[in-house]
């Protein structure tokens, strides 16, 4: 890595958020980045800065001989039949054969636990009170995920620092668990995804655009609530003294989350642009997914998610990626995570001509039906770049400015593998040297994570379980 | 080929497989508690202070959050609102298999936010008609400060008192009356009022049950809950919803003092129809009834278990469970045998049986030769099945951990399932898991499971009575061991009157109900308190009436460790 590089680059980012806060909804049309260009960047080849990070999770490995490229080039290699969707953003990505996800050796929890929770914090799992089939019961992990730590440094100056999408949330009804949270926004604290596609929209877009009216309304709204939060700050304030220790901390990470909210309340919900706009068509009431009381787990091939939503998955996803793109696009958030199900998913596919769950092809179907399931995963990760490169930011696309981490949480599913586990970069412009496939010799996850803390102007060497972690991963960039 | 190899390599696996379950077999007979399974259970050995129980022992009192399903409930009863704002928010985390566990609940942003917006829509909604809600005509004096500031006072003293579930303080009628008067320079008498309502619904006083104690002189280090405390309790407990007139007007009166009041009390609530749909959400969470919902099954297989089905056999085992607690003189043994189900028309209609027609559903009898109790209700036998064949190691790992309270140790990491590896494709579900039996690091564990299941081979993946295997008779012989009413067994009926005879079971039933009334797993200082219970359960012939009723007399629900006392948990997590 290059640390005097982002050094300077953060002077400028210091300015342009000072900027900002004294302009900030006043007369900006175009989204900041547009208006605030980098002079600098002018010339093409200038390197682009990373400014936004997503995280791309889908679930359950593959088997040998479908993921990775043959042969030793690192720029002449055939995409295997998985990644074959990809092809036509091969030059926007690095491939990053065998990583290996060390923690998974250590802890507590499924291997699906583990490989999930590990993808962004790099931790392994604690003793906790989650029961699982195999490997004990298990907590969450103690350290928040790589998303919020880039989310705090990069997005002060955004409506949601982070933003969590799910698309189908097969053990909802069960809560939060290892096996289906990748974000942690501190440690122990589950950030559980926007698992609704019309949820998602109330929440991300209600503020953008609207009529002089709407304008007006929502402006009173948010004067209110200013003064409502203060208030309910206070009345935090005058019952913490009555609890316990423990109890405390709760009502303070309780708190916390207002106090968050509310250093967030006049923050631009988007400004209507050529490139920002609400989603359309907008998800409507219909869209919504009725977990209700649905979605089972169980071991082994028990449960399932009811198989008329699983049904819908394209259609949600589609949904989901449209409105990660256009809160990207409308600086509403800098960083997200899209976790497609749950580890171990029972999502169905029936629309691949397939009649069992995700997991059952894990462990007992066909290899190629396991890889038409996640050659089906890869074409969505095909259009969701597409839909960012689609963007103009200045002289390059919003692709460029984008760091993408491509993660499944293990390699061959009916072991739970740990090594050689599916990770890319896409995007990202100059930060990384893409167009490549790199071999590694089972280098540790932990270290991809600190290369991408490091594009990102954290300097630290270090993340995740200290055991596992040496420094950036080389060759990267 | 590739996947038998896999299979070989996971068999050497297998060989690691802990040989522990022999040591942590079932519980003790004693009438020990059971420990829980995931770690929050450690109740097996009692407290060494409190050897003969004499002493208060109310154990740990952590903060209780209201669940989704109790903030649903209370915003209705204190609004009139039954808008179920709370489906918007995130599932509960769970532990022990309950929604309420204080230990696990957290709040994540989605959450927070949701509070935020359900407040402000259950405001607006509750201010749209300002003189029904304030109790005073705005239209009459609006712009004459006084008397709006008289009109916001006692709304804050009356709506305060419901929201809150206790008097408001001078200090909390203070801070409102600021926060109104802040508002009003601002706004219009109605925003200014939608400022104090937003923030009341959103103060910890209402999404918590912060209670208050007092000193209890011959126990030092307890403190009895106080009566507003113990109104609390009890509505929480048996209505899943915040206090009535009535509870308010005993905590006021001071009628919440004695455990013959509190009993009292919760004799008059048992009657309300709250009470039944919160016997009903017990039975969700402790027999995982929530997750056959959304379990489809193998339409090529089961064409007729349409997407309606799962739904019904839940409510069906509710409502057995509620015909049971309300309907009848319901006892454990009945729960565990009975010859009969309820039934509604488009269930009867599925399982062919006739009677029962339309929604409501009816007490059915069955055949008393297949049919007994819980472990015969459809929808766990359905849900503990895949989509498209049975599962005995599930239906065993579930009469364990749900009927006996037992915690089984984990597999090995890497096992998988090798049902498969059998190359007959008309081996029976029994003869797949006969690799179990072979070889002894599975055995030690899976001879407490799989038996179990076998018995419950005769319910085919979707519940219903099979009497035929792939054309072979079911084999459905299997024996209990590790519990104190082992003994061999063939079919349904008599595994289920062997469990009926076990204490196990009895104090396993007395545990979850402990653990849903105190919202969290039993603790060393709980074993006194579930021994009573458990007495008590005997000696009124297994009553469920009575096993729900008592709940409300324990250490536990009338008193608490003080929070000053409360121990920290290390780590991050609370």
């Amino acid at each position: 890595m290059r640390p005097g590089r982002y050094a300077v680059r953060t002077g400028s980012k210091i300015r342009r958020r000072a900027l900002l806060g004294g302009a900030l909804g006043a007369s900006l049309a175009l989204p900041w980045l547009e208006v605030m260009g980098d002079l600098k960047r002018a010339s093409a080849q200038a390197p682009v800065e990373p400014k936004r990070f997503v995280t791309f999770f889908v679930p359950g490995g593959y088997y040998d001989g479908f993921f990775w490229p043959e042969g030793e080039s690192e720029t002449d290699f055939k995409l295997p039949y998985i990644l074959e969707p990809l092809a036509p953003h091969r030059d926007k990505l690095l491939l990053l054969d065998g990583i290996e996800v060390k923690t998974a050796a250590d802890g507590f929890g499924h291997p699906h636990a583990r490989g999930m929770s590990a993808l962004l914090t790099g931790l392994p799992l604690p003793a906790g009170p989650f029961d699982f089939f195999i490997g004990g019961p298990a907590g969450f992990p103690n350290g928040a995920s790589l998303d919020h730590v880039i989310g705090a440094q990069i997005g002060a100056t955004n409506k949601f620092k982070t933003l969590e999408f799910g698309v189908l949330w097969p053990t909802y009804e069960n809560g939060a668990l290892p096996t289906n949270i990748i974000s942690y926004s501190a440690p122990g604290q589950p950030a559980p995804p926007m698992s609704d596609p019309y949820e998602a929209y109330l929440r991300i877009f209600t503020d953008l655009g609207g009529s002089p009216e709407q304008l007006a309304a929502a402006e009173l709204r948010k004067a209110k609530k200013h003064l409502v939060l203060e208030a309910t700050s206070r009345e935090f304030g005058a019952i913490r003294p009555l609890v316990g220790v423990n109890d405390q901390q709760r009502l303070d990470e309780h708190l916390a989350q207002l106090k968050d909210l509310e250093s967030r309340l006049d923050l631009s919900g988007g400004t209507l642009s050529a490139t920002c706009h609400k989603p359309d068509p907008a998800p409507t009431p219909a869209d919504r997914i009725n977990y209700g009381t649905g979605g089972a787990v169980g071991e082994l091939g028990n449960g399932g998610l009811d198989q008329g939503v699983s049904a819908r998955m394209p259609a949600i996803g589609k949904q989901m990626m449209d409105m990660l793109v256009l809160s990207l696009a409308c600086d509403i958030t800098r960083v997200a995570t899209l976790a497609w199900t749950d580890a171990a998913s029972r999502a169905y596919f029936p629309w691949l001509g397939l009649n069992q769950n995700h997991h059952y092809y894990q462990h007992f179907g066909s290899a190629q039906d396991h890889a038409t399931i996640f050659n089906w995963y890869m074409q969505q990760l095909a259009y969701f770049v597409g839909q960012l490169a689609a963007i103009p930011e200045g002289d390059h696309t919003l692709l460029d400015s984008t760091v993408i981490l491509f993660g499944s949480e293990i390699s061959e599913p009916t072991h739970h593998g740990r090594t050689r586990v599916p990770r890319m970069l896409l995007g990202g412009g100059k930060t990384f040297n893409l167009g490549r496939r790199l071999k590694f010799n089972d280098a540790s996850h932990n270290d991809l994570l600190v290369s991408i803390q490091n594009s990102f102007g954290i300097t630290a060497n270090q993340f995740g379980d200290p055991k596992y972690t040496t420094g950036p991963l080389s060759g990267l960039v | 080929m590739r996947r038998e190899l896999k299979h070989l390599a996971s068999l050497v696996v297998v060989g690691l497989a802990t040989a522990s379950c022999a040591q942590t077999a079932a519980p003790g007979s004693a009438g020990q508690p059971a420990a829980g399974a995931g770690g929050g259970g450690t109740a097996a050995v009692p407290d060494p202070t409190n050897s003969d129980c004499q002493a208060l022992s109310p154990g740990p009192s952590p903060l209780r959050r209201l669940t989704r399903f109790e903030y649903n409930n209370t915003v209705a009863d204190l609004l009139g609102d039954s808008s179920a704002p709370a489906n918007r928010f995130p599932p509960e985390e769970q532990s022990l298999g309950f929604d309420n566990d204080a230990n696990v609940l957290r709040v994540p942003a989605v959450l927070a936010e949701g509070y935020v917006t359900a407040a402000d829509d259950l405001s607006q909604v509750a201010l749209a008609n300002l003189a029904s809600f304030t109790g005073c005509n705005p239209a009459d004096f609006v712009g004459n400060r006084p008397a709006e500031t008289a009109c916001v006072k006692a709304l804050v003293t009356r709506f305060g008192e419901r929201a809150f579930r206790r008097p408001v303080t001078v200090d909390e009628q203070t801070r409102f009356q600021e926060l109104f008067e802040t508002a009003r320079a601002r706004f219009e008498f109605r925003d200014a009022l939608d400022t104090v309502l937003q923030t009341m619904l959103l103060a910890p006083q209402f999404l918590y049950r912060v209670e208050n104690g007092s000193p209890v002189p011959a126990a030092p280090g307890v403190e009895a809950v106080d009566e507003w405390g113990r109104a609390s309790r009890l509505s929480y407990f048996l209505w899943g919803s915040m206090p009535d007139a009535a509870l308010f007007d005993a905590a006021r009166a001071g009628t919440l003092q004695t455990s013959a009041q509190v009993r009292a009390q919760a004799e008059r609530m048992f009657q309300d129809p709250r009470t039944r749909t919160v016997v009903g959400h017990f039975h969700d969470y402790w027999l995982g009834l929530l997750k056959i919902d959304g379990q489809g099954k193998d339409p090529a297989l089961f064409p007729d278990y349409t997407a309606q089905i799962g739904p019904l056999l839940r409510r069906q085992t509710e409502a057995f469970a509620e015909y049971l607690y309300f309907d009848s003189p319901g006892d454990l043994t009945t729960l565990l045998t009975a010859p009969f189900t309820l039934m509604n028309g488009p269930l009867a209609k599925y399982f062919g049986v006739s009677g029962p027609t339309g929604d409501a559903f009816v007490r059915v009898e069955l055949d008393p030769t297949r049919y007994a109790g819980v472990v015969t209700q459809p929808s766990i036998l359905s849900w503990n099945a895949t989509a498209n064949r049975t599962h005995p190691i599930l239906r065993g790992k579930f009469v364990r951990e749900k009927l006996l309270c037992s915690s089984l140790p984990s597999p090995p990491n890497n096992i998988i399932d090798q049902r498969d590896s059998v190359t007959d494709p008309n081996a029976t579900e029994r003869e797949r898991l006969e690799a179990h039996r072979q070889d002894p690091s599975c055995a030690g564990c899976h001879v407490l499971m799989d038996p179990l299941g076998f018995a419950l081979e005769n319910f085919d993946a979707s519940g219903r009575w099979r009497d035929l295997e792939g054309g072979k008779p079911v084999n459905v012989s299997g024996e209990l061991t590790g519990t104190d009413a082992d003994g061999a067994f063939v079919g349904p009926v008599q595994l289920a009157s062997q469990l009926a005879r076990s204490k196990a079971v009895e104090t396993c039933l007395v545990t979850e109900w402990s653990r849903f009334a105190i919202g969290r797993g039993e603790t060393a200082q709980d074993a006194c308190g579930i021994t009573k219970l458990s007495q008590r359960f005997q000696s009124s012939g297994r009553s469920l009436r009575e096993l729900v009723l008592s709940m409300t007399e324990t250490d536990a629900f009338l008193y608490r460790t003080p929070p000053s006392a409360q121990v920290a948990i290390s780590g991050s997590t609370p």
